[in-house]
């Protein structure tokens, strides 16, 4: 990694701004990222880094503002030329076609669609994966690989294209503490041979071990922009929320009386997810019980049966003593059981519902009737003109981000903010 | 039962069986590719009348058979167009507009059938495709029957050949796959989603014009009303039943052959005189869906059929 100012500028954004409606996803955000450098791009959910990356690899077009890449100015809204300018982008969500091969992935648009194919691309694709340490077989399916496999997959792409400024969109959400390390490890090699990085997280720890720099978006904006050795966990975090964050404190407290059990429950396997191996489990009133794993490894299965939408295929689950013999979403919230589920956008809310429908239909489900829904309805301002004053406010007190100033007592690191 | 094995046996009923099959193949070439691009096409059957109807009319009014062919497949592709400029960029459902397309080329045919011809009350005829001599091949005892094809036959498995080599075996085919089973996987590869898919289905909606002439310029010599009679639906089940592969789908679409070649020779044997005729006309389609149940249960369906690709929402 060098560290020498002096290093040719390889990426510049210049005052890019992007509003959806009302809300301001990027507000006149700058940023400069020098050849062999890591730059770890830090916010919340909802600060506006993916927004920016998208809008650098021309998925969105800003409205206001510019990207440089090497030295030239490149067009906004067209992924190809991002692509022939040496950018390349390894989105949060696979951008994967699962009938194919992993050969085939890395290929797509690599070459005339009125060619034969190039020769020599398999020996290409096997070099790559072996200097960036990238093991995965050119000719397996991958519908039928891992997560952490399908992300090499997708760095090999941008390798493959010769990318010269690799994006990295949230890349260890979804990896192991294990296969993380082993992405550490490929961009230490891909930074040592002059690639430049851009790396979008919210977890400081790995952010510390990765990055030069830090730049710290908030609200849209840039909050901060410091060097890795010069700062710490906490002060990254107060410039990502805005003040300094008091960590949740743990109290000890009495255990109430155990509320819902789970005996010895088990699940089929679902594909190559493995599903629940005779787990038991106790809630008692007046606790939280935390369930630590990397995702895929039967947490869905569990909360699903909690939550009622599914059964156990042995073990039986308890409700205050009493085993549950019918046992459905709707019997679960009638019986005081209720359920975020992880994608809200495609469960437990129906996004074409205004939210006094959702409520209401929520309601219903458990048991509500008639008059109980006297209330729940109230006027809401419907305009067109989503920069009024009034939607504007609206949206201020509706954003579930901590404002400046506001000292969150607690903060989850996932927030219900929309996902920009 | 020993009668139906001289059917089964007789090369004639295997060139029956070759005969019925090309357009079904032409066809249902034409509806995978748009499958496979993610676009289902409910086109098909009125593109098939529309492909009938030019294909005659071209060479009714003095064009060569092969200029018939042309200009069935240029009406197919501007129907084409139509079907997917509504469906790939914006992105109307694919039902409806796909029977809009049908009912619309199909009553195009016929209106423009009537204004041309109004006074006739048996449809003119034309000289058709003839079966092609092939030295040494078509001197052989039995097999020289069996292959006694038209050109558009041979047409017909060359164009099933060229889709699988190029689907399988080329950059196009490559990125014809990935746009059916994920857009975005397409586009951040720097490819054209809305091109790739509008092409597709140009290019699947002028095969099944041209698998309609078949049955103008190759099978009948004459058009006629109902003359395509629900095949194009057939070809959207034998894309089912093959599993969205070119391959399977040929062999789909020679099984169906095979049942409706043998439903008309069954009805002239001992048992035509005992079973209603009508029976025998179900036996190709109850068979198919019967064939179909088995065989689709394990296809890998494109996973973005049906879903209309809006760039930057996700």
């Amino acid at each position: 990694m060098t560290r020498e100012t002096e290093a040719e500028v390889v990426l510049r954004l210049d005052r890019i701004t992007k509003r959806f409606g009302a809300l301001t996803a990027n507000d006149a955000v700058s940023l400069t990222l020098r050849r062999g450098e890591v730059i770890a791009l830090l916010g919340e959910n909802g600060a506006g880094k993916t927004t920016l990356m998208n809008i650098l690899f021309g998925h969105y077009v800003a409205d206001a503002g510019g990207v440089e890449v090497f030295g030239a100015a490149l067009p906004a809204g067209n992924p190809k030329a991002a692509l022939a300018a040496g950018v390349g982008m390894v989105h949060q969500h696979f951008t994967l076609a699962g009938n194919l091969t992993v050969l085939e992935n890395i290929t797509l648009g690599t070459e005339s669609l009125w060619s034969r194919g190039t020769a020599g691309a398999r020996e290409k694709v096997e070099r790559l994966s072996r200097d960036f340490g990238l093991a995965v077989h050119p000719d397996a399916k991958v519908a039928r690989l891992s997560v952490g496999e399908r992300q090499r997959v997708e760095i090999l792409k941008a390798l493959y294209r010769d990318a010269r400024i690799l994006i990295l969109d949230e890349p260890t959400a979804v990896l192991t503490p294990q296969e993380a390390e082993a992405l550490f490890a490929t961009l230490r090699k891909a930074t040592a041979l002059g690639l430049s990085i851009l790396f979008i997280s919210h977890k400081l720890h790995e952010v510390m071990a990765i990055a030069d720099r830090c730049v710290v978006l908030r609200h849209g904006r840039v909050v901060g922009e410091v060097d890795t050795h010069a700062t710490n966990t906490a002060a990254l975090a107060a410039l990502m929320v805005g003040g300094e964050l008091s960590l949740p404190r743990a109290e000890a407290r009495a255990a109430g009386p155990v509320l819902m059990t789970l005996d010895a429950v088990s699940t089929p396997d679902r594909g190559a997810t493995p599903g629940l191996k005779a787990v038991t489990l106790d809630l008692r009133a007046g606790q939280i019980t935390g369930l630590a794993g990397v995702s895929g490894n039967g947490q869905t299965a569990l909360a699903e049966i909690v939550g009622g939408l599914a059964l156990p295929s042995a073990g039986r689950v308890m409700l205050q003593d009493t085993p549950i013999a019918r046992w459905s979403p709707g019997e679960a919230l009638a019986r005081g059981v209720a359920r975020v589920p992880e994608d809200r956008h495609h469960q437990g809310s129906i996004a074409d519902f205004d939210l006094t429908e959702n409520a209401v239909e929520l309601a219903r489900r458990a048991g509500l009737r008639g008059k109980d829904y006297q209330g729940l309805r109230r006027p809401v301002p419907r305009t067109r003109d989503a920069h009024s004053p009034s939607v504007r406010r609206e949206h201020a007190e509706a954003d579930p981000r901590p404002r400046d100033g506001v000292r969150p007592a607690y903060h989850s690191g996932k927030s219900a903010g929309p996902r920009t | 039962m020993s009668e139906v094995f001289d059917i089964l046996i007789s090369a004639s009923f295997w060139a029956a069986v070759l005969r019925i099959a090309s357009p079904l193949i032409l066809a249902t070439m034409g509806e995978l590719i748009c499958e496979r691009a993610g676009v289902l096409n409910l086109g098909i059957e009125g593109i098939m009348v529309i492909g009938a109807f030019t294909g005659w009319m071209a060479v009714y009014l003095g064009l060569p058979l092969w200029g018939g062919v042309a200009t069935a497949m240029a009406a197919g592709m501007l129907f084409g167009l139509l079907h997917s400029t509504l469906t790939v960029p914006f992105g109307l459902s694919q039902h409806v507009v796909g029977l809009g397309v049908t009912l619309l080329a199909t009553s195009t045919a016929y209106f423009t059938y009537r204004l041309m011809l109004p006074e006739v009350t048996s449809p003119p005829k034309i000289e058709p495709f003839q079966p092609l001599h092939i030295p040494g091949l078509s001197d052989l005892p039995w097999l020289g029957e069996a292959l006694s094809q038209t050109a558009l036959t041979w047409a017909a498995f060359a164009v099933a050949g060229l889709v699988a080599f190029t689907l399988y075996r080329t950059p196009l085919g490559l990125a014809v796959r990935a746009v059916g089973e994920n857009p975005a996987a397409v586009e951040a590869q720097g490819l054209s989603v809305t091109g790739l898919r509008m092409g597709a289905v140009i290019v699947g909606s002028g095969l099944m014009a041209v698998g309609g002439a078949f049955l103008t310029l190759s099978a009948f010599s004459s058009f006629f009303f109902e003359m395509v009679n629900g095949r194009g639906w057939i070809c959207v089940a034998l894309v089912v039943f093959g599993a969205w592969r070119p391959g399977k789908a040929v062999l789909g679409a020679i099984l169906f052959a095979a049942f409706d070649a043998l439903q008309i020779r069954l009805q002239q044997t001992d048992l035509g005189a005992v079973l209603p005729y009508q029976l025998f006309l179900a036996l190709p389609f109850i068979l198919s869906i019967l064939a179909l149940i088995l065989m689709s249960r394990r296809a890998e369906v494109p996973a973005a059929l049906m879903v209309p690709y809006n760039k930057g929402e996700r």
